[in-house]
């Protein structure tokens, strides 16, 4: 019998892992996913290797890519983009790491206080959370971005509307900053140089501008893997957990079994039991029973586990309230080059308190055009399906194909693009369910996802629409030639608040330390507990803070330890201890 | 053509014995096989020739990313770079869109046979010069199939994924990626018309730190925390 059993080695479960493991609990880690131990020669830097949605190795499905990806219902337009994997949906991501908006949390008292989703905020003040932000941005670490020229040219912008720079990590007002970033900082030769041969560790360390924070980090190359330059979990946390024997004085390293799907939670109707799951490759299926159970395997799987699993929804809220951020992006064709596929994947930020954030970002070209013409809103000039969006002053509102596609990609460093993440509520439609349409695969019913984009609330559709503006606004200040609005279907690569945690146990799953109302001795840790979209900032680093914090209280609560976020140092994931522990062990 | 009210929709009697594998394709591709409009299509479907499918997608392709191509040449729209017909991409589409979707074969056919049948209700006569009538129609009438698709509930989702999947497979490198090597065969169209300077392991592109902020704040809370 384990103490702790973690199911998802992704942006939230690798963190609870780690955090007990350095407690010396002995805890088993289960990843559905591939193990990705060598992102060297796991991934390329090519997108149709990495980022084909149905057989790329960043898909959500099984690690045998023979095999076919894990089926979802989606009744509508809609992309929903999440990672099966050790290190989860942080292997694609950008590293951003921004803590929350102090106005989704209880006790908040500052003048726009009336600007957020009231209804549905922290059962805890921001305060709290803070000492668990310091941890992990001291663990992962989270650092100060360099800027590529894109990231120059968008402060311009920002300057340009008047915004202040914050300096700061906790946003305060209306500002621009370079963001907060989980990838080490350029150093030797990194950045500096386009010379493959010039950029292996150590003469180059961190970030190497490569372009490539899509398909996967694995730069520099011959860096050990805690030394890769974007923090991904399975870089940082993972490592630190396999070594916990090594850099904390009680810890124990964890068990990590990849290609092992959840498929039940084992309860005795008070407490949770235990976990089984099934191994991809060879069909067989294995329960194991610990003194507590974590689930941290996305908004998705995770509300779809606990239904598959029969445990008690007597408020209706398992799977409710999925937020998304109501992304868009709003594209300018610059005069002049921005290295939109060269340097950082997004290196600069705006926050607006109250209506979310704008982000500068770069990727390469198929991926860009692809999200051109990801559209709800017709067709430019032609017709505008019924979308609400206003223009704002830009060019065009709607897919950009055809020759408008054609003009705009003719030279794709010339692209300064504009995510748009918007303060959107918690809504009880918005949803993930089990699927009566399809037929059940081999880990039983599928989930279906539903987002209901024409039927938002109020203030959620004023926000982005606020965005949208503003981001226009930018790009004119700036002297675009050409300024497009997308208006995106939901295209999901923030989700949150399946299983949210909550004041009222009217519409939450969770208490305030986590853990399941319903069932006592299982928690949730990823960004299906958080309790609302945190504002509209990237949410992982809010999600890793909690996850601490979860690891911290279920320790106290069940295992008799103390607190220790508040009396010890962190070690940081970089640290030599655990680069010497993978060199020594020849897995690296 | 619109079936249902509204974005939520209603209970679809899929076969059992399907055994469905994705998401994005899938969503498009079950609607489709329980629509009462669109259903009957897939029997007729499956007597499509390869050049009425091939001239369908090339249509379809010539209509994302135009280029100097023939199909370019018969919309009335083209572009004197090489677009999506010239990417090397029509064979992965046609892959893509029959490896995804098992329990629909050849759902590339149903696909082709959704856009032939909304191209002869846009315009009637466009029979020349291709076999596919899609193909044959002016831009502004691809643009009518795609707007009639966007307000049909069981075709939302294909005009959602489609224009992404083409215009991201087209400035992709997925006509010259070999999936045995992992490496490219040449160098890709997109990147050639994009501009794009091509994959590497790093850049020159530093810029520095905005006002020097190159101290984060983390580590001056850190210094105060061991102070």
């Amino acid at each position: 019998m384990r103490d702790v059993i973690v199911v998802g080695a992704g942006g939230g479960g690798a963190v609870v892992a780690k955090e007990l493991a350095g407690r010396g609990l002995d805890v088993l880690l289960l990843e559905a996913g591939a193990r990705f131990a060598n992102p060297e020669t796991d991934w390329t830097h090519f997108e149709s290797d990495a980022n084909n949605p149905y057989l790329g190795y960043f898909r959500f499905g099984p690690a045998d890519r023979s095999k076919a990806e894990w089926v979802r219902e989606i009744p509508q337009s809609m992309l929903f983009v999440q990672l099966a994997g050790v290190g989860g949906s942080t292997n694609h991501y950008q590293g951003n790491s921004p803590r929350a908006m102090p106005g989704a949390f209880v006790g908040y008292d500052g003048a726009d206080r009336q600007a957020y989703d009231t209804d549905h905020l922290f059962p805890f003040p921001y305060r709290d959370l803070i000492p668990y932000y310091e941890w992990v941005e001291a663990t992962l670490p989270v650092q100060s971005a360099p800027m590529g020229k894109k990231e120059e040219v968008f402060f311009q912008g920002a300057q340009m509307l008047g915004l202040p720079l914050q300096r700061g990590k906790d946003i305060t007002q209306a500002a621009f900053r370079p963001q907060e970033n989980a990838i080490l900082q350029p150093q030797g030769t990194a950045g500096k140089t386009s010379d493959p041969h010039k950029v292996s560790f150590p003469a180059a360390k961190g970030c190497t501008f490569c372009g490539h924070c899509s398909q996967g980090c694995f730069e520099p190359l011959s860096a050990p893997i805690n030394l890769k330059a974007k923090r991904s979990t399975s870089v940082s946390y993972i490592p630190m957990a396999l070594t916990a024997d090594r850099w904390s004085r009680d810890g124990k390293s964890i068990t990590l079994v990849a290609d092992a799907f959840a498929i039940c939670v084992n309860t005795d109707g008070v407490s949770a039991r235990g976990i089984t799951w099934r191994i991809g490759s060879t069909g067989e299926t294995f329960t194991e029973e610990a003194d507590v159970i974590i689930l941290a395997c996305g908004t998705v799987e995770n509300p779809r586990l606990w239904l598959n699993s029969g445990l008690p929804n007597s408020n209706g809220w398992v799977g409710r309230g999925l937020t998304d951020h109501y992304v868009d992006v709003v594209t300018g064709v610059m005069p002049f080059d921005v290295a939109t596929t060269r340097g950082p994947g997004s290196n600069g930020r705006i926050d607006y308190p109250g209506y979310g954030m704008l982000e500068v970002v770069g990727d390469t070209p198929g991926l860009r055009a692809g999200l051109c013409a990801f559209s709800d809103a017709g067709v430019p000039g032609f017709y505008d399906n019924g979308l609400p969006g206003g223009s704002y002053g830009a060019d065009t509102v709607g897919r950009l194909i055809g020759n408008d596609l054609k003009e705009a990609m003719s030279n794709v460093d010339r692209l300064l693009n504009i995510d748009i993440f918007t303060d959107d509520d918690v809504e009880f439609q918005n949803n993930v369910g089990l699927s009566t349409n399809y037929p059940p695969d081999e880990h039983g019913p599928v989930p279906r996802i539903e987002i209901f984009q024409r039927k938002r609330s109020a203030r959620t559709i004023r926000n982005r629409e606020f965005l949208a503006q503003k981001a226009v606004d930018l790009l004119r200040a700036l002297g675009a030639k050409k300024i497009h609005r997308i208006n995106k279907p939901p295209f999901v690569i923030h989700s949150h608040n399946t299983m949210r945690m909550g004041l009222s146990a009217s519409d939450s799953i969770l208490d305030s330390i986590c853990e399941a109302r319903a069932i006592k001795r299982l928690f949730i840790a990823d960004n299906s507990a958080l309790a609302n979209g945190i504002g509209g900032p990237n949410p992982t680093l809010t999600t890793q803070a909690l996850a601490t914090r979860t690891a911290e209280k279920i320790f106290q609560q069940y295992f008799g330890g103390e607190a220790w976020v508040s009396r010890e140092a962190p070690v940081a994931s970089t640290d030599a201890t655990i680069t010497q522990a993978f060199v020594q062990s020849g897995t690296d | 053509m619109d079936e249902f009210q509204g974005e939520s929709s209603r209970p679809l009697p899929l076969s059992r014995r399907s055994f469905v594998r994705t998401s994005l394709l899938t969503t498009a591709a079950v609607a489709i096989a329980n629509s009462p409009l669109l259903g009957p299509l897939l029997k007729t479907a499956q007597a499509a020739t390869p050049d009425l499918l091939h001239d369908t997608f090339n249509g379809l392709l010539a209509f994302i990313v135009p280029g100097p191509d023939t199909y370019s040449q018969a919309q009335g729209a083209t572009s004197s770079t090489a677009g999506d017909v010239e990417a090397n991409v029509a064979e992965v589409l046609i892959g893509t869109l029959d490896l995804t979707v098992p329990f629909l074969p050849q759902f590339s056919v149903t696909v082709a046979a959704i856009l032939n049948n909304l191209a002869q209700f846009v315009n009637p006569s466009a029979n020349n010069p291709f076999s596919s009538p899609f193909a044959n129609l002016k831009y502004a009438e691809k643009v009518g199939v795609l707007q009639i698709m966007d307000s049909t509930d069981a075709l939302k989702s294909l005009a959602g994924v489609l224009p992404l999947l083409l215009a991201a497979l087209c400035y992709s490198d997925a006509g010259a990626f070999d999936p045995v090597t992992r490496n490219l065969t040449g160098t890709p169209v997109g990147w050639t018309v994009s501009n794009y300077s091509g994959v590497s392991d790093g850049r020159d592109e530093f810029q520095g730190y905005f006002q020097q902020k190159v101290m984060p704040t983390q580590i001056a809370n850190e210094e105060k925390r061991h102070a």
